[in-house]
């Protein structure tokens, strides 16, 4: 079954693909519609996550390496990145800070329960990072790898969108910003539309990682 | 040849993927195995120690399918229905303002080409 469940993650990412390349809109997103069909045909086969789970465990494996291979137009895009390095490091701090606090301050107006204020702080980075902090600041793991799944979605989503409504047309920017605000999912956005938007955002995923886990522990008692 | 080039680029990604990983762990770093795996590839690219040709046809597929590799991930938000329920009007609402404002003001930051820096 698992081979099953595979095979049909192919062909939905494959039509998925074909659609956002005809039609590009917020909702031919490839990863919010592959995942939007995969989960309404397990549920219309009254399948739970548990049936799809071994399929996860194996197309993940190759996660690593196709995160590794971003470092091929990180090395061929070099000399810009290193031109514009001093502007694009402070906007992945000031924009990684920012997000963190109006997430943190909206949840505390909605009042959620510590658990997701903690998810929401680290939903930027990405999931692994994202749950391995959570552990750290005593949240709930799992969820915050969740939360960091979704904000990924709806980065990768929107941000094109947002971007070209604020007239922000350079592919460094582009990249970056997908890169910082929604990590590898937003990555994976920005690939498709310019290589050098892939290369500054692997470069903006990793280090709004780096930067995220280093100053939450920080601002956690200042945050909660 | 082809082929070769795939098997050769393909194993040098998992290695350096592995190598993360390890790396990662042996030193508790708080950074994804990938991410160092990436900046070793970058390294090992800018010190030629790695060829682009070698690599350049699997990497360049796998950039270009990346994408994919997140779908099971995601699939997996649907054990979160519950919460998603319960909560899901005023969570979409914190994750929209929170990613519009870190964009708007990422993207205003880094700027265009050519601005002062």
């Amino acid at each position: 079954m698992t081979y099953f469940w595979i095979g049909l993650t192919i062909l939905v990412y494959s039509f998925s693909r074909k659609l956002s390349i005809k039609w590009s809109s917020p909702f031919t997103n490839v990863v919010f519609l592959s995942t939007t069909l995969l989960i309404l045909i397990l549920l219309v086969t009254g399948q739970s996550y548990d049936a799809y789970k071994p399929a996860t465990d194996i197309i993940t494996i190759l996660l690593g390496p196709a995160t590794v291979a971003l470092g091929l137009p990180l090395y061929r895009n070099l000399p810009v990145l290193l031109a514009r390095a001093k502007r694009a490091l402070g906007a992945i701090i000031i924009g990684s800070l920012s997000t963190i606090f109006v997430a943190v301050l909206f949840g505390k107006l909605f009042s959620f329960t510590e658990n997701v204020l903690i998810a929401l702080s680290v939903k930027s980075a990405t999931s692994p990072i994202a749950l391995e902090l959570a552990r750290q600041l005593e949240g709930d793991a799992t969820l915050a790898a969740s939360i960091a799944v979704a904000c990924g979605i709806l980065g990768a989503m929107l941000g094109p969108v947002l971007l070209t409504w604020i007239r922000m047309d350079d592919p460094f920017t582009r990249g970056l910003t997908l890169g910082t605000i929604s990590h590898g999912i937003g990555t994976a956005q920005a690939a498709t539309e310019h290589p050098l938007s892939g290369a500054t955002g692997g470069a903006a995923m990793g280090l709004t990682a780096i930067f995220t886990s280093f100053i939450l522990p920080i601002l956690y008692p200042f945050l909660f | 040849m082809k082929l070769l080039k795939w098997i050769i680029g393909l194993t040098l990604l998992f290695g350096l993927s592995t190598l993360g990983n390890w790396i990662v762990e042996t030193f508790s770093w708080k950074v994804p195995g990938s991410v160092i795996g990436m900046v070793l590839l970058l390294v090992l690219l800018l010190t030629k120690v790695i060829r682009v040709e070698w690599i350049e046809d699997s990497a360049g597929y796998l950039t270009k399918h990346l994408a994919f590799f997140f779908i099971p991930i995601a699939v997996g938000l649907m054990a979160y229905g519950a919460l998603l329920k319960a909560a899901g009007i005023p969570l979409l609402i914190t994750l929209l303002v929170s990613m519009a404002v870190g964009m708007v003001v990422t993207a205003f930051v880094s700027g265009k080409e050519g601005e002062a820096s």
